[in-house]
């Protein structure tokens, strides 16, 4: 059983492959949604510590979607190119809501004594990262676009390209030339 | 900077990378004639051409893993031993501090988890007991970890 949301998912999908491009804006804040709700779900299943990456989220979102709906919408690649930004918007929130936490409190404390818990670094690097991207978009928005599927979505050179309607090799020179130029914004 | 030269600066940067690094000085003198900025451009660009192989080639996962965790509420309650978890502490990619009562005791004491690949690993489990002497000198009562 599936519940209204992924429903809508997967007729914004069915849209989206038939080439109704406002589909593609639609379906950004349900798939946030429904990744963060899979997120609290699964993780009420697992230990604490349990490592999970981004990656296995957005598949087993899919899987879900596709195993509980219509499952001819064509582009699998699609809908991970989605939930690539989603899972961006996802972490970046959770690393801008850590920072403002960081001042006082008990984690803190912590970090300073001893490197035990995770330091901020991560949040702050994240933070970091999604400034630059933004500042990528401004110039270029498909290397954004480039960067945020492979990197927060896991998809593959070909899988991209089949997104975004360009070449493999042209992924390549974008990702290539992105992390050069990211690289950079970082040190500074 | 123009989405433009954005475009001249990349296509530069493109065909210096597919010249061996002692031939790209008289590359880029050709490539970029008199235009200072653009050749600067390239050149901080290509200094970074080692360090940006690395990046982002692995995924967000230690910001994931932790941020997963957040919303753990149904371990809040469990008994572990004589333990009771009353809430949590601290968190982070390397373990979790909990708040829990020492049932057979009548106190409270703080827990840690550590994730698995920690557990395993003689050096970080020794880190772990060196951390362990610091949470005690703030005054929490007892040290314990324990084995998922």
């Amino acid at each position: 059983m599936v519940d209204d949301s992924s429903h809508q998912i997967t007729l914004l999908l069915l849209d989206w492959s038939k080439g109704v491009e406002s589909a593609q804006n639609q379906l950004m804040p349900l798939v946030y949604e429904e990744l963060r709700r899979m997120a609290r779900h699964y993780v009420r299943k697992q230990s604490p510590g349990h490592t999970f990456q981004t990656t296995e989220l957005i598949h087993e979102a899919y899987l879900k979607l596709a195993d509980g709906g219509k499952q001819n919408w064509q582009n699998r690649s699609h809908f991970f190119g989605v939930a690539a930004r989603a899972m961006r918007h996802i972490l970046v929130d959770y690393a801008r809501a850590k920072h403002r936490q960081k001042r006082g409190g008990w984690q803190e404390k912590i970090t300073l004594a001893e490197d035990v818990l995770a330091s901020t670094s991560d949040s702050a690097e994240m933070i970091a990262l999604d400034e630059a991207l933004k500042e990528l978009a401004a110039l270029d928005k498909r290397k954004e676009q480039v960067v945020e599927m492979k990197f927060f979505g896991g998809l593959n050179t070909t899988e991209i390209a089949e997104v975004l309607k360009i070449s493999p090799e042209t992924v390549m020179r974008d990702w290539k030339f992105s992390k050069l130029w990211l690289s950079r914004e970082l040190a500074k | 900077m123009e989405a433009g030269k954005l475009k001249k600066i990349e296509e530069i940067c493109h065909a210096a990378l597919e010249i061996p690094p002692d031939e790209r000085e008289t590359f880029l003198t050709n490539a970029c004639g008199a235009d200072d900025d653009l050749r600067r451009e390239v050149e901080s660009l290509l200094s970074f051409e080692n360090s940006s192989e690395s990046f982002l080639e692995t995924p967000p996962e230690s910001l994931a893993a932790e941020m997963f965790v957040e919303n753990q509420t149904d371990f809040i309650g469990a008994e572990i031993k004589h333990y009771k978890i009353v809430k949590l502490l601290g968190k982070g990619g390397m373990g979790e501090v909990y708040l829990a009562e020492d049932t057979k005791l009548d106190r409270k004491v703080a827990l840690k988890f550590l994730p698995p690949e920690f557990a395993e690993d003689k050096n970080r489990l020794n880190r772990f007991f060196r951390a362990d002497e610091i949470f005690s000198e703030r005054r929490i009562h007892r040290r314990f970890a324990a084995d998922r």
